[in-house]
């Protein structure tokens, strides 16, 4: 177990977590994470990054106590936090709070703002109401509300708004870490900007650890300290966000930013070809779990891919990858320009 | 509570929700208070007056043995409202109950729950009823309690839909990860959100239980003859209804309205407490064309050409001075943010715009106005001229057929196609599309296939008709980011490969600039630009490109701030007069808000359009100030 | 898909014996004595302990359970307290007269009902609020009161249709048809608001759903979205609500049999339930949940050939 982060300054440590889920009857489970180890340290984004069935949002579940855990061990401040439910949870939640995606689903319609941002602080006793009262109007206050609004209901506010008001929501007890779940994806750019500038801010001011769970490569390259890559339940690829997102070591990251569009047409043209060049079907499936789960659509993909699963090696000092043919893959990944900092905007 | 009062308010707004509930206070003083009011003895006999019609001594007329009608109607009353009462409450309170939990705790339980009330509700509840009266020697509590269990699947399955529905939204979770209790999670979160629907049906419940126990009192069960109920009052009009029909009146009639003024208070607490329905109260409806608009020509050149559009729902303008055109084989793009009306532009390019929208402009195809065409021209247009693919595949494929079944249709409208011809023109499409098995993709259903897939059989659906131009509304939006660029591919590969232009709407610049050959950019109801697509991202005209470009954390630098601009879109209705954009700009003087901005050519350039009175400066403004 | 209507069919098997446990259930709790209250309150003690011995109401419940399912399983549905005939020969005639009125209806409600959910939903806003006035009156006019009126309008004043009473098929088909047509009426009216709504809305919902956009935008006829593709999504909630208000009009044939005076179970149960028949009730419960389960078991079939997703399961 070799971790990143020197001990001590870990808040969160996940290791080896696995996550299955009935299908019904008679029908496998299925297997939403295998395996995973994720350390975060103090002041660190932590993002978990991946396509829809990747288990990146089964592993917030987890940490948050919403999914229950197969096996696997969940420490916060060494604490296991794994399975743990009603009062323990309540005594968590002045550390760990959490963003959701969803603006308008994730307040209550029927609770005014000032209901749902001052709930977190029913579990914190020996508060007085007046307290509460200001506690809730500088959270408020710092997230760009008009805490003289907090007595309406959710409906009055746009989505940005309601996205900050979640934020104060999650920061009202301090916590030390944040669970970020597609916490920007339903925004629009320019609110989007926004609110990826807030979090920021108040990461600086506060020391907060924040776990930063997303499908868009570019706003996790923007925001995290580390990326961690989930393909089918398995981490691919994990580092500093610069290297991973900059110079990605594993095909199936590789697909990803190659994937990813960017506004600039020349720069456009060329990753699109990239893409399309990294556009495969192979004859390599796993067997039974067992393989790399994106031998069937890796240009790299040979036999000896789905003997074995292939493990997450740390092939250079703080990054990893689960890929058998990591060199090869680093020798294509130095010709191919499908890095977001390929982009040059200003350059033209 | 969400605004109980304000839901009391709601309802006494309502004048028949208002009426009915006045008229119910009052049947139930007059039956409480029939010792006082009634002016007879319900079973007093005067066989000098039988079958009396209305007269002054008996003001609703007299039965068979010559019994006031009116003082029985007052005294029969109180066996149905208790019965009611009774009924109600224990359906109420155990449905509410065992929904709640179900509903929201989920599990086995909810199955096992769920499951006994489909057993309940697959029981011929009257069979359990004249058992329950056999019994206890025709008891009528006991029978109104057992009426009042068959009920409780009615309640039981509002509450647990409502539940259910509320347990997936994320307040709930963002609730359990701050350790608030089921309980405390029940009480606070999930009934405020459930209670809407609760009362609703319980007034619906109210109703039906009058009818059920006026009939079992018809039946003379539950009441014992010749003590006085609703129910058995209509059975003795039967027996007399020769010689005097009248008695008919007086005790259906109160029957009929007491239940339609449960109804009708339901219906008044449905409005009031916003209990949202899923279900339109009627079929698409045109919209309304405003014939406003000075004719203007066919543009020449173009292919598709819309000129002033303006679209208003319910008198709010929502689109306002759209105009751009589309050449044959062109790509344009069009992009804004939500509430940008790039969406409604298309739907009234399309034809399908929802009800109570009216329109204005000019939607020019092949030389015709369509928004002005004979509704034949327009429906002709439709798949062969201009056709659609939409958002989010997965609902966008009919799912009661296979895919051969729909893409069948459209190939058997457009080409008269029959058997075996239309279903080689079927598989010709699929693989057209990029289906690596079109045989075995046409004979399944909708729900067996991938998102990417889905997506290609709805552009195989498209194509059916060899459009002349694809409208594609945000057809990545969906999709895994590996899977969208395999679907820009297929549509730039049919653009190339088929001559046909499109049009596809999105709010991701980098789609534009992956596939667009021009691009029109939208804010807030209007056309803010629109150019060639290499100019807009080399030398954007408008300050809301520019800002839309800089937002973008693609061009970000780590660890500094991303350029967000300030503010929020302005919501339809409440446009400034000017450049809608002005409050949030940083190039905005007091000019940019005083008058209407129109759309102008910018400086040098014959195909670069751009809204804005300061595009000198923007221009001249350093890009780096943009770009870092 | 075989198997999932096996276990269906398994499942309701169970619904058979279930109000008959129930009543036993209730006849283990409920105070009061059945001999007692057949014989009334002047009959002695030794009377009502003779009746007792005789009926072998003087043994357990559980044990006259265990007997009763025995029987069951046999084909044997006891024997009547009051004649001493067995149920089964007892219930025997009245079964088809049910039939005729409870089919008669189901068949009615059904077409007119999906009809004037087409047609609302079809054309313009007056047809949708009909509907809406209709539905209220198809609760707000029980049938025990519109059986009457119909007698009144049709029977009475116009002579158009006898009163009261049944006619064997056998007999007289035309007689039979005539003697059915205003019960059936009085059973069917409500189910057919319910229907017509279901239909409406469900047409509606289906009509303003995205694929129904995407079809027409390319190119699918008005009549192709309402009548294949907008029937089609919308028959399979339209049949389960039909499962559900059949199992109403079952109950409501109870009521409509005793105004129109037809010798089916429901005026047997009614009967029954004066002179506290236990056995004969028990017999008529087993007979409509019979009716039930072969119903349910159709709308089963109809549904899995109407709904693909539930075919591949």
């Amino acid at each position: 177990m070799t971790a990143t982060v020197e001990s001590g300054s870990e808040v969160l440590k996940i290791r080896n977590l696995s996550v299955s889920y009935s299908q019904g009857f008679g029908r496998p489970r299925l297997r939403a994470v295998q395996g995973v180890d994720i350390t975060v340290g103090r002041g660190e984004t932590v993002s978990i990054v991946g396509e829809s069935g990747s288990g990146k949002s089964t592993i917030g579940g987890a940490i948050l106590g919403l999914t229950p855990v197969e096996s696997g061990s969940i420490e916060l401040y060494g604490e296991e936090i794994a399975g743990v439910t009603g009062k323990g949870r309540r005594a968590l939640s002045a550390r760990l709070q959490a963003v959701f995606q969803d603006p308008f689903s994730s307040l209550d319609p029927a609770r005014t703002v000032r209901d749902s941002v001052s709930e977190p602080l029913r579990a914190e006793t020996g508060l007085t109401s007046t307290q509460v009262r200001e506690r809730v109007d500088e959270v408020l206050r710092r997230v760009g509300v008009d805490p003289a609004l907090a007595s309406r209901y959710p409906s009055a506010f746009s989505g940005g708004q309601r996205q900050r008001i979640s934020i104060a929501r999650a920061l009202v007890r301090r916590p030390q870490l944040v669970v970020c779940d597609e916490a920007v994806s339903a925004l629009d750019v320019s609110v989007q900007a926004q609110v990826l500038n807030l979090l920021d801010e108040l990461q600086k001011e506060a020391g907060t650890s924040f776990v930063f769970i997303s499908h868009n490569m570019a706003v996790v390259r923007h925001i995290s300290d580390r990326i961690v890559v989930l393909y089918h339940g398995r981490i691919m690829e994990e580092g500093p966000a610069e290297d991973v997102a900059d110079r990605p070591a594993h095909p199936y990251t590789r697909s990803l930013l190659a994937a990813v569009p960017v506004p600039e047409v020349n720069a456009q043209r060329a990753r699109r070809m990239a893409r399309t060049a990294a556009t495969v079907r192979t004859e390599f499936a796993p067997v039974d779990g067992i393989g790399c789960p994106f031998a069937p659509r890796c240009p790299l993909a040979e036999a000896r891919c789905v003997e074995s699963t292939p493990p997450l090696v740390e092939f250079a000092p703080g990054r990893k990858s689960a890929c058998v043919r990591i060199n090869d893959s680093l020798a294509v990944g130095h010709e191919e320009g499908v890095a977001l900092t390929t982009l040059d905007v200003a350059a033209s | 509570m969400i605004g109980r009062f304000r839901v009391v308010r709601q309802f006494l707004r309502r004048p028949l929700g208002l009426t009915s509930a006045v008229f119910l206070v009052l049947v139930i003083i007059s039956v409480a208070l029939a010792k006082l009011i009634a002016p007879y003895d319900p079973l007093a006999q005067d066989y000098s007056a039988v079958l009396a019609t209305p007269n002054a001594a008996h003001p609703l007329g007299t039965d068979q043995l010559g019994r006031d009608v009116l003082s029985r109607l007052l005294y029969g009353g109180q066996v149905t409202l208790i019965g009611i009462l009774e009924a109600v409450v224990v359906a109420v309170v155990v449905g509410i109950i065992l929904g709640l939990i179900a509903g929201y705790l989920g599990g086995p339980l909810d199955t096992v729950l769920s499951r006994l009330t489909e057993l309940v509700m697959a029981i011929p509840g009257i069979v359990v009823l004249l058992m329950t009266y056999a019994l206890t020697g025709n008891n009528a509590h006991a029978g109104m309690f057992v009426l009042g269990v068959l009920s409780v699947p009615t309640i039981y399955r509002v509450t647990r839909g409502a539940a259910a529905a509320v347990r997936g939204e994320t307040f709930i979770s963002a609730s359990r990860v701050v350790g608030i209790g089921r309980g405390a999670i029940m009480v606070r979160h999930v009934l405020p959100n459930v209670w809407g629907p609760i009362i609703v049906n319980t007034a619906v419940l109210a109703a039906v239980t009058l009818g059920i126990q006026g009939g079992l009192n018809y039946l003379a069960l539950g009441v014992n003859p010749p003590a006085p109920s609703w129910g058995g009052m209509v059975s003795e009009a039967q027996s007399s209804l020769l010689q005097q029909p009248w008695l008919m009146v007086p005790s259906g009639l109160t029957i009929a309205l007491t239940i339609v003024a449960f109804l009708l208070i339901a219906d008044a607490l449905r409005d009031a407490t916003d209990t949202r329905s899923d279900i339109p109260s009627s079929a698409p409806r045109q919209a309304v064309v405003e014939d406003s608009t000075a004719p203007s020509a066919a543009p020449e050149g173009a292919l598709l050409a819309v000129d002033r559009l303006r679209v208003a729902f319910n008198g709010v303008r929502v689109v306002q001075d759209v105009r751009f055109s589309v050449a044959p084989g062109e790509t344009i793009g069009i992009v804004g943010e939500s509430g940008s009306g790039k969406t409604v532009t298309a739907s009234a390019i399309l034809d399908s715009l929802d009800a109570g929208a009216s329109v204005t402009g000019c939607v020019w195809f092949q030389g015709v106005d369509l928004l002005h065409a004979p509704a034949h021209h327009r429906r002709a247009a439709r798949g062969s001229g201009i056709a659609y693919i939409s958002q989010d595949p997965m609902v966008a494929l009919d799912p009661s057929f296979t895919v051969a079944g729909q893409l069948g249709e459209l190939v058997a409208r457009h080409h008269g196609l029959r058997g075996a011809a239309r279903q080689r023109r079927v598989l010709e499409l699929l693989d057209q599309v990029g289906l690596p098995d079109p045989a075995g993709t046409a004979r399944r259903y909708p729900h067996q296939l991938s998102g990417g897939m889905a997506q290609r059989v709805s552009i195989a659906c498209a194509l059916a008709g060899n459009p002349k131009v694809l409208i594609a509304d945000e057809p990545t939006t969906a999709l895994d980011v590996t899977i969208q660029g395999e679907i820009l591919d297929l549509l730039r590969r049919l653009r190339d490969d088929t001559g046909m232009a499109i049009v596809i709407i999105t709010h991701d610049l980098g789609v534009i600039a992956d596939i667009a050959d021009r691009v029109v950019v939208m804010y807030a109801g209007e056309v803010v630009e629109q150019a060639a697509v290499e100019a807009v991202f080399a030398s954007p005209g408008h300050p809301y490109t520019r800002a839309l470009l800089a937002a973008n954390p693609i061009a970000s630098e780590r660890g500094k701030p991303l350029m967000a601009i300030p503010g929020t879109v302005p919501r339809p209705g409440s446009w400034p007069t000017g450049c809608h954009f002005a409050v949030r700009c940083p190039f905005a003087t007091e000019a940019c808000s005083a008058a209407p901005i129109r759309l102008e050519p910018v400086a040098n350039s014959e195909d670069h359009e751009s809204r804005c009175i300061r595009i000198d400066e923007v221009l001249r403004s350093s890009r780096k100030e943009v770009v870092s | 898909m075989i198997k999932t209507l096996g276990l269906r069919l398994l499942a309701s098997l169970v619904l058979l014996i279930v109000v008959p446990t129930v009543t036993f259930f209730l006849q283990a709790v409920t105070p009061g004595n059945v001999a007692q209250s057949i014989l009334g309150i002047g009959a002695t003690p030794q009377s009502v302990a003779a009746l007792d011995n005789q009926l072998g109401l003087d043994r357990p419940v559980w044990q006259r359970y265990l007997d009763w399912l025995a029987g069951f399983f046999h084909g044997d549905l006891g024997t009547s307290y009051i004649t001493g005939d067995s149920v089964v020969r007892t219930l025997s005639g009245r079964l088809g007269v049910s039939l005729s009125l409870i089919v008669g209806a189901l068949v009615v409600f059904t077409i007119v009902g999906v009809l004037l959910g087409i047609l609302s939903t079809s054309s313009s806003r007056v047809w949708g609020r009909l509907i809406d006035v209709v539905s209220t009156a198809g609760i707000a006019i029980p049938n025990f009161w519109l059986g009457v009126l119909l007698i009144g309008v049709f029977a009475v004043q116009l002579n158009l249709l006898p009163a009261t009473g049944y006619v064997q098929p056998s007999e007289n088909v035309g007689g039979w048809i005539a003697s059915l047509v205003l019960p059936v009426i009085a059973l069917a009216f409500a189910g057919i608001t319910g229907v017509a709504k279901q239909t409406r809305d469900q047409m509606l919902v289906s009509l303003a759903s995205p694929y129904a956009r995407s079809l027409r935008a390319n190119g699918a006829s008005e009549a192709s979205l309402l009548f294949r593709h907008a029937l089609r999504n919308a028959s399979g909630p339209i049949i389960t609500v039909i499962g559900l208000i059949f199992v109403g009009a079952l109950s409501g044939s109870v009521v409509v049999e005793n105004i129109f005076v037809l010798p089916g179970l429901g005026s047997q149960a009614v009967q029954s339930t004066a002179q506290r028949d236990l056995p004969v009730i028990q017999g008529i419960a087993v007979y409509f949940t019979i009716i039930v389960v072969v119903v349910n078991v159709v709308i089963d079939v109809v549904n899995t050939i109407l709904n693909p997703k539930a075919r591949a399961s």
